[in-house]
This record gives structure tokens, C-alpha cells and sequence, in this order.
């Protein structure tokens, strides 16, 4: 087989995408018209139920409203889009990643994530407990077994510690955002510096984020979190920054 | 109720679009999967059958899937079919906001109280924020506003005070905190009267709101994230079972 089958449902994706990014760079700012369905499919030489498709997910996302008789009026996403939207407006279809919401981001990330800490440290159950010391003890390990431990590694063990974290706080919201979260710090760390010294001996506060939530000491939980997190939003926030 | 005549009068109906036959069979497929009637790994009927269980056509169960799978819910497996995916794990915050309201009309509690405890921590925060740049004209709207607030007769509805709330966010330019406000505003314009009404405890603490605004003004980021809070925390507690620690 030379190739590989490709999805009808890519070829709107792809449309969708180019046109969220436009939107959301203000290429077509609020308030200005898309080109017709047709020329849409000129220009992207594709079909036209591929283009409805994509104005359909548009519209879904409150992105644009589709006018009845045809027009696509683009919305002013900062007023109408919802939180679904927030993992791309960090980073763009082709892995561009914006300075401005990325910041935004990490700070919604941190005040959350201080705030799953303490939830979790008053409602966390001795399973959930094991669970954050198996994750903590594994992220450890990374951390001493090598010797230049890879960003992506680090950031993953240190995600599946935030991941039991959050079940534990058993807050379904923040379950959901912390995975749009993760998704986003896979994209940042390409930013890392290959030496990765930005993220070397960060493991205490999750020491002490664990100890706390199984000592169901909220306040003392809360305080390692903002510490780990706080790191993490520093460091991001510098690397983007520049990278901007 | 009655509607004015227009000029359309003359029509019996008024078109129901292919999107809205997706939509009810996106919301049933939805309900499904979060409810773990239809279980992480298995395989949903085919794209035909699904067809015929609802009556559709099968462009209205392609754009539903397609909805489903851009939320993370599902995998479409060429050669294999639908399958359901660990949606606690993939899934993004879009399911948690179409999973507010459930099929039945009614809401899904957890979730309620999710957002609620979310919009408490994210407003408070930017309470925060603001005392740290309080620009003048910023303190002198919030000022007005709470005035406003103040006038108001004792009898008069609860409201969210969203335009305070709306006013505070813009003005600590964060756009993640912008749409997390937004999806508030998402939902709530879909809530029932007195569920609003929910939403709206603690719109008559003007002398918290008084000493947020205050707090702003004299830059106590502290202060201002603590007035906030207690001027949020008691929707949350509506619906929040395990009470938060007394601290």
C-alpha cells in the first residue's frame, strides 16, 4: 500500500483549523465576513461538504454565526468562545504557540491546580493516596536515574502526579481542564532547553504535595502546589515569552 | 403566547435544519458514554444501524460522531468502527459543559458544582490580579457599579452581577479567565429562572462588594482575592457536598 487512506472528515479539519486560526489571529477580525462556501472551496480545493463541515464546527465553537442566506459573520471569539477553545488558542494548527494566552493559561493552570490541591487533601481516600505515592515515587526515580532526564519524560511524570491530584479533588472540572493542561505542556516543552536544567531538583514540592494530601493538611497542600506550580509558570512563562 | 403576525405569517413551519437532528443525536450518544451506559473500549453500533435506531439520515450520524470524537469520547478506528474512549482521561472541558444539562432536562449536579468552585477560584484570582495593577479607571467603573448596587431597592431580584464580574475580568487581561467567564455565561443564559437565582447567592453582600472594589483600589491583592471569595463561596457551597475545611 503506497498510501494510507485519508479521512474525508481530515480534509475538514484541516479547513476548520486554518480558519479558527485566522479568526483567532484576527486575520478575519470580528465582525467581517467569511468568503462564500463556494470560493472557500476554490480556494482550499476541496469539496463543499467539506467547507460546511467546518463552518458547522465554527459556528459551534461561537466562532462565527451563519447568517441566514448564506453569510458567515465572524464573532468576537474573546466575548463568545467558551473555555473548550482554550487549548487552541494556545497553540495554533501548525504548532505555533501564542506568548499571551500561554501565559493566561498557566496562570488559570496554577490557581486551579492549588485549588485541586486543597480539595484534595480534604477529600482524598487511602486509594487515592497510594496512588500519589506510586506516581510521586516514579517521578523520583526520573529524576536520579538519569542522568539529563528529558523534558518530556519529567513533565509526564510530573503529569500524572497532577492527574491523581485532580481525581482526588474530585472535581470533574478540573479533571477536564487539567487534561487540556497536559496537552498544552507537551507543546511547551519543546521550548525546554536541551540541557533541561530549568526543571532539575523540582521534585521536593511534590514531596511535600504528597505528604500534605496524606496528611489532609489543605492549607500545607495548597502551599506545595502554588510552589510547583508556580516554578513551572515561571519557567514557561520566560521560554514563551522569548519564543514570542 | 402569541407572536405578531409578520410577513412570514403565511408558513406552518418553520425549517428544522439537518444540524439540530445531529445535535439531539450527538446528545443522546453523549449522555450514553458519560453515564457509562456505553463503556470505555466498546464498540457503538455501526454508522447504518445508528441510522436506523434514530430514524436519521446518515449524514446527521457522521456530523454527530464527528462531535463526539473532536470531544474526545470516542475513536474512530478505520476498518474497526467506534469505539468509546476513557472520556476522564481524553476528554476535553467542552463534555463537561454539554454534560450540565442532561437529557432529562434536569442538571448534573457534580458538574454544577464543579464550575461553581472553579468560577469562585478563577474570579477570586483576578480579584488578585487587579489590586496589583488597579488602574484608576477600572476602580472608578467597579466604584460606580456598587453604587449602582447600593441604590438598589432591598426587594429588588438576586442577579450574578455579571457585568461586574464581566468588567473585573476584562480588566485583568487574561483571556483563559475571559472564557472561563464566558462558558459561566454559556450556562447560565440556558438556566431555568430559579436556577439563576442559585447562581445569584451572595449578589446582596454590597458591603463585600464595597470592600472588594476598596481592596482593589488600595492594591491588597490579599484583601481583594478574600472578599471575592466570600462573595462566591456561598453559590458554590449550594451544591458542594463535602464542605471545605474552616481555615
Amino acid at each position: 500500500m503506497i498510501v494510507n487512506p485519508v479521512a474525508r472528515q481530515s480534509v475538514a479539519d484541516a479547513v476548520y483549523a486554518q480558519l479558527r486560526d485566522a479568526i483567532i489571529d484576527d486575520v478575519q477580525p470580528a465582525g467581517s465576513t467569511l468568503p462564500s462556501e463556494r470560493e472557500l472551496s476554490e480556494q482550499a480545493g476541496v469539496n463543499r461538504q467539506a467547507i460546511r463541515e467546518a463552518l458547522q464546527r465554527l459556528r459551534e465553537a461561537n466562532l462565527v454565526t451563519i447568517v441566514h442566506g448564506g453569510g458567515v459573520r465572524v464573532r468576537d471569539w474573546r466575548r463568545t468562545a467558551d473555555l473548550a477553545l482554550l487549548p487552541e488558542v494556545v497553540v495554533s494548527a501548525d504548532g505555533r504557540i501564542r506568548p499571551e494566552p500561554s501565559m493566561a493559561m498557566l496562570q488559570l493552570r496554577t490557581v486551579l491546580g492549588v485549588d485541586a490541591a486543597r480539595l484534595a487533601a480534604e477529600r482524598v481516600t487511602p486509594e487515592g493516596i497510594e496512588l500519589l505515592r506510586e506516581r510521586l515515587a516514579t517521578a523520583v526515580a526520573t529524576h536520579d536515574a538519569v542522568a539529563n532526564p528529558s523534558s518530556a519524560t519529567m513533565i509526564a511524570a510530573y503529569e500524572r502526579i497532577w492527574i491523581a491530584v485532580v481525581d482526588a479533588s474530585k472535581n470533574i472540572a478540573y479533571r477536564l481542564m487539567n487534561n487540556s493542561f497536559n496537552a498544552a505542556s507537551v507543546q511547551f516543552s519543546r521550548l525546554l532547553p536541551a540541557d533541561d536544567t530549568a526543571r532539575r531538583d523540582h521534585t521536593e514540592p511534590y514531596v511535600r504535595l504528597v505528604d500534605a494530601i496524606a496528611a489532609h493538611d489543605p492549607d500545607a497542600a495548597a502551599d506545595a502546589a502554588s510552589h510547583a506550580l508556580g516554578v513551572a509558570e515561571r519557567v514557561m512563562t520566560m521560554l514563551v515569552s522569548n519564543s514570542g | 403566547m402569541s407572536t405578531p403576525p409578520t410577513a412570514a405569517a403565511s408558513r406552518v413551519v418553520t425549517s428544522v435544519s439537518r444540524t439540530s437532528v445531529a445535535d439531539q443525536l450527538h446528545a443522546q450518544l453523549r449522555t450514553a458514554i458519560l453515564s457509562g451506559a456505553q463503556a470505555a473500549g466498546s464498540l457503538l453500533p455501526s454508522e447504518r444501524e445508528l441510522a436506523e435506531q434514530a430514524g436519521v439520515n446518515r449524514q446527521a450520524v457522521r456530523e454527530a460522531l464527528q462531535r463526539l470524537r473532536q470531544a474526545g469520547l470516542i475513536d474512530i478506528v478505520q476498518g474497526e468502527g467506534v469505539r468509546v474512549g476513557n472520556w476522564r482521561s481524553d476528554a476535553t472541558i467542552a463534555v463537561l459543559l454539554d454534560g450540565v444539562f442532561q437529557a432529562n432536562g434536569g442538571l448534573d449536579v457534580d458538574i454544577v458544582a464543579s464550575l461553581l468552585r472553579m468560577r469562585q477560584v478563577a474570579l477570586a484570582d483576578a480579584a488578585r490580579r487587579l489590586a496589583c495593577t488597579r488602574p484608576d479607571d477600572v476602580v472608578a467603573t467597579l466604584r460606580s457599579m456598587v453604587a449602582e448596587m447600593r441604590a438598589e431597592p432591598d426587594d429588588a431580584p438576586s442577579t450574578p452581577r455579571f457585568e461586574f464580574w464581566g468588567h473585573l475580568i476584562d480588566s485583568c487581561g487574561n483571556v483563559a479567565y475571559r472564557l472561563a467567564f464566558n462558558t459561566q455565561l454559556g450556562i447560565a443564559a440556558r438556566l431555568p429562572p430559579e436556577m439563576l437565582e442559585f447562581l445569584s447567592a451572595g449578589s446582596k453582600m454590597i458591603d463585600e462588594y464595597d470592600r472588594l472594589v476598596e481592596a482593589i483600589a488600595a492594591g491588597d491583592a490579599d484583601a481583594a482575592a478574600h472578599e471575592a471569595d466570600n462573595i462566591l463561596g456561598p453559590a458554590s457551597r449550594l451544591f458542594d457536598t463535602p464542605a471545605p475545611a474552616a481555615s
